[in-house]
């Protein structure tokens, strides 16, 4: 009755998405590194190389989540790949305000070369691999040898591979990555999630063979918590 | 599952969420309640008299005798009885003009317990007619006893006065009970909402729903998060002491030569 979280949507897409960059002091950059850290730790042992942030539906914050998370790792020194593969409604490109002319389509239809593709970013070792034009067929691009091929090749140039994925609810594109991914991240919108939706979409995933990692809660309300971070980390 | 251990902290904390709509429905109840006594219901008067019954005289006694006062008592009730009778209220009807058609349902006659002081309450809409029907109801009360038990026993205690105040509807006792009625609908809307809530509100539902744990906790990033202001500050101090040399000298200057 009383959100209005839909007009702040609108408001936070105009390239507000990269605090870590804009502002790595903040409570907020530091909780992408706690998830960082958390990751490290749930990686002991196996190799945590390509990971997928994917959520139930649309809107839950996951480009940001793979954006940010690949700032920090980046800001760690690693040598990472930020791809696109929403190839349905890119996002990554205009976050980073970089071309979206060339990219996953293209590379994965053998239009362009991976190399001619990726584009330096603005942060030092960041990579990113625009989803590139819409294609017809972004699910059929996915799943085709070609996609295995490169994520071969890029696994031999990056430290880590962030994939961006498109929402589990409608298509299988994700659960596709997953399998095919070292670990899954699943984000939560406090403000739009559906629990049903997202329990299902964990159990798809998990069906399909994914290494889930664990749950980013994302667009929690801001409570007592927050003025504790912001304390202390001062 | 959830609802069942559910606890006074999370319904606390319910109310917390959706304190709007709480205040809202407080609101609209104390409003509506505040509204309709002070403008739609019609006030209610209240006009009062006494009656006393004595006992029996006996030639040459002034002692009250305690046989006496008893055998009175007893007959308070039958008098009760009597005074709502049709045989005294239709004459009342005759005599106050504009007496309602059924003045036993706006007459309260009582009487405390171990008294021989009958009380007769009249409750109408009109002030100078709820003490005319009462009045009335007395004399003709006192009249017509002598007459009907053989006993010339009842005297009139007080006579009412016309009442200023009404005693219904009273808009404070209204106003907050519409208070708390707003606020008991406010809670169950928000229970029922948090109820059919299908969203995932915080980490330890996440957990709970997903069985998978939680390694990120994003809050909302709003404009004044991307500001560095919290580091400002101390960039600042530390520019202080360097910074005389590039900076400040311009300005200065400007402001002279202006």
């Amino acid at each position: 009755m009383f959100h209005l979280s839909k007009k702040q949507d609108k408001h936070r897409d105009s390239g507000r998405r990269l605090i870590t960059l804009a502002n790595p002091k903040s409570p907020i950059a530091e909780q992408y590194r706690t998830i960082r850290t958390n990751l490290q730790f749930t990686a002991l042992g196996a190799t945590l190389q390509t990971i997928v942030v994917t959520s139930a539906s649309p809107g839950e914050g996951k480009s940001t989540t793979a954006s940010n998370l690949a700032i920090v790792y980046a800001q760690l020194g690693k040598r990472v790949l930020l791809m696109d593969c929403d190839m349905r409604k890119p996002t990554v490109h205009f976050t980073f305000q970089l071309s979206g002319q060339t990219g996953m389509s293209t590379v994965l239809a053998k239009r362009t070369t991976f190399d001619r593709s990726v584009q330096m970013t603005k942060v030092p070792k960041l990579h990113l691999l625009a989803a590139g034009p819409i294609p017809p067929n972004p699910s059929e691009l996915l799943a085709s040898p070609m996609m295995k091929q490169l994520l071969d090749e890029v696994k031999e140039k990056y430290d880590l591979i962030i994939l961006d994925a498109p929402p589990l609810m409608h298509v299988a594109d994700s659960r596709l990555l997953a399998s095919e991914t070292d670990g899954t991240i699943l984000v939560v919108g406090c403000d739009n999630s559906n629990r049903d939706l997202v329990l299902k979409a964990k159990e798809q995933l998990v069906l399909s063979g994914a290494h889930m990692l664990g749950i980013v809660m994302n667009k929690r309300e801001r409570g007592g918590k927050d003025a504790y971070y912001a304390y202390t980390y001062e | 599952m959830k609802s069942q251990t559910m606890l006074l902290s999370e319904i606390f904390n319910v109310f917390k969420k959706n304190v709007l709509l709480l205040m809202l429905m407080m609101l609209i109840g104390g409003g509506a309640a505040y509204y309709l006594s002070q403008y739609v219901i019609a006030p209610t008067y209240e006009a009062s008299t006494q009656v006393l019954i004595v006992p029996k005289e006996e030639a040459g006694t002034n002692v009250v005798d305690s046989a006496q006062v008893s055998s009175s008592l007893s007959l308070v009730n039958t008098y009760r009885v009597i005074m709502r009778s049709p045989a005294i209220l239709n004459e009342v009807q005759e005599r106050v003009a504009q007496a309602p058609t059924d003045i036993s349902e706006i007459l309260l006659v009582e009487s405390e317990e171990e008294s021989q002081v009958i009380n007769i309450v009249v409750q109408y809409a009109d002030p100078v007619v709820a003490t005319d029907i009462a009045n009335v109801i007395t004399q003709v009360f006192a009249n017509e006893i002598p007459d009907l038990m053989n006993i010339d026993n009842v005297r009139i205690l007080s006579e009412a006065v016309v009442p200023g105040e009404p005693i219904a509807p009273s808009v404070v006792m209204n106003t907050a009970l519409g208070l708390v009625a707003g606020f008991i609908v406010g809670g169950v809307l928000a229970l029922i909402r948090h109820t059919f809530d299908k969203r995932i509100h915080d980490e330890r539902e996440a957990e709970l729903i997903l069985s998978m744990p939680v390694i990120g906790s994003i809050p909302i990033i709003e404009k004044r998060d991307m500001n560095p202001k919290v580091v400002k500050p101390k960039a600042e101090a530390g520019k202080e002491p360097k910074g005389d040399d590039p900076h400040v000298p311009p300005v200065k200057e400007t402001r002279q030569t202006s």
